[in-house]
């Protein structure tokens, strides 16, 4: 992380502070045009009763904080696949504000990460699921307007793929939270035909192996937190014998648990909707451009740190397609908002004027 | 060098080139990179272009082959040896390969050649017999008449005069037949054709020689003058400081048209986000529901 300080920072003439944000699931990460780069988890979470709020001395708190105080917390993950949760619902119902108003706290915290000057309008460029729906784009917006000065949303696979000039023949797969999403990059902006969303993602595997270690772990009692943090340290899709031990409470007492098979299994289980995605995706393209599009697979995401993923998915995509390249971008978790960043730098001043 | 050519040569390394993180760099080992100024790129760039082209003029060479002597030059202002030797291993490749071709195309040519002549040879010979038929036809007519003419007493000088002329038409009629022969005519062609490939081959072989004999002494020179610095020789080159599987990245011209793209895009966003919010019967495509996602914690 990249956070100078502000006393030392170079003041900026323009006055304007760019923001490139990758709004996800499970984690939110933000780029700013005066080199703070921040990653916060994304819950966001208030205190309960007044003896919370008396300890806690907070009104809300976000991330790894609000995660390490939840029990004390009314707690709200405010993604869910992507996009805000309940968004789908009509607005006026008592959820869709909660979860609104936390998406937006969210968005607030992540910007004042980038610790903007009094003075700057910000100009922010949000990355949403490649499929995301109207009311979906709509609740972003609304929850990011009162925040920032001007904002755009954009497919987030399509910011990975700017962020990195990879804009022509090759297949970004964002393997978030929420959800995976897959954009083939043809040297034009990508429409619907280039695009997939399937919610094989990271927490598609969180309850796989809730599901799997409920069966494992006889008498256990966890928290889906624990097994995050579980799959987040030690998942592997590849044929490792290294053991995996889980320990958790039975009845009260710490008992260790070898949890490999299981890890892996969970972690398998998103591989072949990504396969058949990334085969629907290459069989649809132009046959004379098939092949550069096979051997420029790029992976992002958090779920791409997932051991082994590259050459499985190489190995599945050499059986059923003949080929198949597999490169791993270097930042997954900054890659969406660094590429945010470039798109709102790139565009026109006029541009984000029109929209404020 | 103006402004303007700068920014477009700034332009083209940026498309030309490819694109690796530190961080990668650092992965494959790599502690140190050579940084290239742009004038200085600018200046080895024109230095470059006014050496092979003025080498191309004096040698009269093609385009392609001025090229090559530009990228050769290039190459040895960088001091890239590496590349320079593999360069020359395409060259000698390449050589190799026109030499191959310079071969089988003497074969044929020599072969239309054989073939051409004996054509010739038989042409010939049909004509001499036919010649010789109608020379003794011809002569047993003429002295069948000389004994008439005697019996009339007609002068012996009048049967020679007669004679020759008759011969004079049977060697004008037996060229005829030696130089118009529509076969001969095309096959004579086709040697002539084979001559101007064998020619043109035999030249394209000269330039590739002479550039595979100027790489190979560049790049000698270069070894030498490595081994007087004393500098001690990488075993291998390092990888390249732009090496990864990048496209080629968009310029600036696509970049602004995506750039519209997306600002339309969000435009109409807004504006139907303000229809909606005006007439909230509008249906808009909904995603399926999620569960509700309030977070627990079992105690």
């Amino acid at each position: 992380m990249n956070a100078p300080d502000a006393r030392t920072r170079p003041a900026n003439p323009q006055g304007i502070l760019y923001v490139g944000m990758d709004l996800g699931t499970s984690r939110t990460s933000i780029a700013a045009s005066n080199g703070v780069r921040e990653t916060v988890a994304s819950y966001v979470g208030y205190p309960k009763d007044v003896i919370s709020k008396k300890a806690l001395k907070k009104e809300v708190l976000f991330g790894d904080e609000a995660l390490a105080n939840r029990l004390a917390l009314n707690l709200y993950r405010p993604l869910a696949g992507g996009v805000i949760q309940h968004s789908d619902a009509a607005p006026d119902s008592a959820e869709a504000k909660a979860y609104l108003k936390a998406a937006q706290e969210l968005i607030r915290h992540a910007v004042g990460l980038a610790r903007p000057q009094a003075d700057e309008l910000v100009y922010a460029v949000i990355g949403c699921p490649a499929q995301c729906s109207l009311k979906n784009k709509s609740a972003i917006l609304e929850a990011a307007r009162p925040v920032v000065d001007s904002v755009m949303i954009v497919s987030e696979p399509f910011t990975v793929a700017y962020g990195i000039d990879q804009l022509a023949d090759c297949l970004v797969i964002d393997i978030g939270a929420g959800t995976t999403d897959l954009c083939r990059m043809r040297g034009a902006m990508p429409t619907a035909e280039d695009q997939l969303t399937n919610n094989f993602a990271g927490d598609h595997v969180d309850r796989k192996l809730e599901e799997l270690l409920k069966k494992k772990c006889v008498g256990a009692s966890f928290s889906i937190h624990a097994i995050r943090e579980l799959k987040e340290r030690f998942s592997s899709v590849g044929d490792t014998k290294e053991p995996v031990w889980f320990e958790v409470p039975v009845a009260g007492k710490p008992t260790r648990f070898e949890v490999g098979a299981e890890l892996r299994e969970a972690c398998r289980s998103i591989v072949p909707p990504m396969v058949d995605a990334i085969h629907q995706l290459i069989a649809s393209y132009d046959p004379d451009f098939q092949s550069r599009l096979k051997n420029r697979v790029l992976l992002g995401g958090g779920g791409s740190q997932m051991g082994g993923l590259r050459e499985m998915l190489e190995t599945e995509m050499k059986s059923r397609l003949g080929e198949g390249r597999v490169t791993r971008v270097d930042e997954p978790t900054y890659g969406g908002a660094n590429g945010a960043l470039k798109i709102a730098h790139d565009m026109p001043p006029e541009f984000w004027e029109k929209l404020s | 060098m103006s402004e303007s050519l700068s920014r477009r040569l700034a332009g083209l390394f940026r498309s030309k080139s490819d694109l690796t993180s530190v961080k990668a760099l650092e992965k494959a080992g790599v502690r140190s990179v050579n940084v290239l100024d742009l004038r200085q790129l600018e200046a080895i760039v024109g230095e470059v272009m006014e050496s092979a082209l003025r080498d191309a003029l004096a040698s009269d060479g093609s385009a392609e082959r001025a090229a090559d002597g530009a990228r050769i030059e290039f190459l040895r202002r960088l001091g890239l040896n590496g590349r320079l030797a593999e360069r020359g291993g395409e060259l000698a490749a390449e050589s190799e390969q026109l030499a191959g071709s310079l071969t089988r195309l003497r074969d044929a040519l020599d072969q239309s050649k054989a073939a051409l002549a004996e054509r010739r040879a038989t042409q010939q010979r049909g004509a001499l017999d036919e010649l010789r038929e109608r020379l003794d036809a011809l002569l047993d007519a003429t002295f069948a008449r000389q004994a008439e003419l005697q019996a009339v007493g007609v002068a012996p000088d009048a049967t020679r005069g007669e004679l020759r002329s008759a011969l004079l038409a049977l060697l004008e009629a037996a060229l005829c037949a030696g130089t118009g022969d529509a076969t001969g005519g095309e096959e004579a062609a086709q040697v002539e054709l084979l001559e101007r490939r064998v020619k043109k081959l035999n030249a394209q072989l000269l330039e590739t020689q002479a550039l595979l004999a100027r790489t190979q002494a560049e790049k000698e020179a270069q070894e030498e003058a490595a081994a007087a610095r004393g500098a001690a020789r990488p075993a291998a080159p390092p990888p390249s400081a732009t090496t990864s599987v990048a496209a080629p990245a968009a310029d600036s011209a696509s970049r602004k048209a995506l750039m519209r793209e997306i600002f339309a895009h969000n435009l109409e966003l807004r504006r139907t986000l303000g229809e909606n919010a005006a007439e909230p019967g509008v249906p808009v495509r909904t995603e399926p529901r999620t569960e509700p996602r309030i977070e627990t914690e079992q105690r």
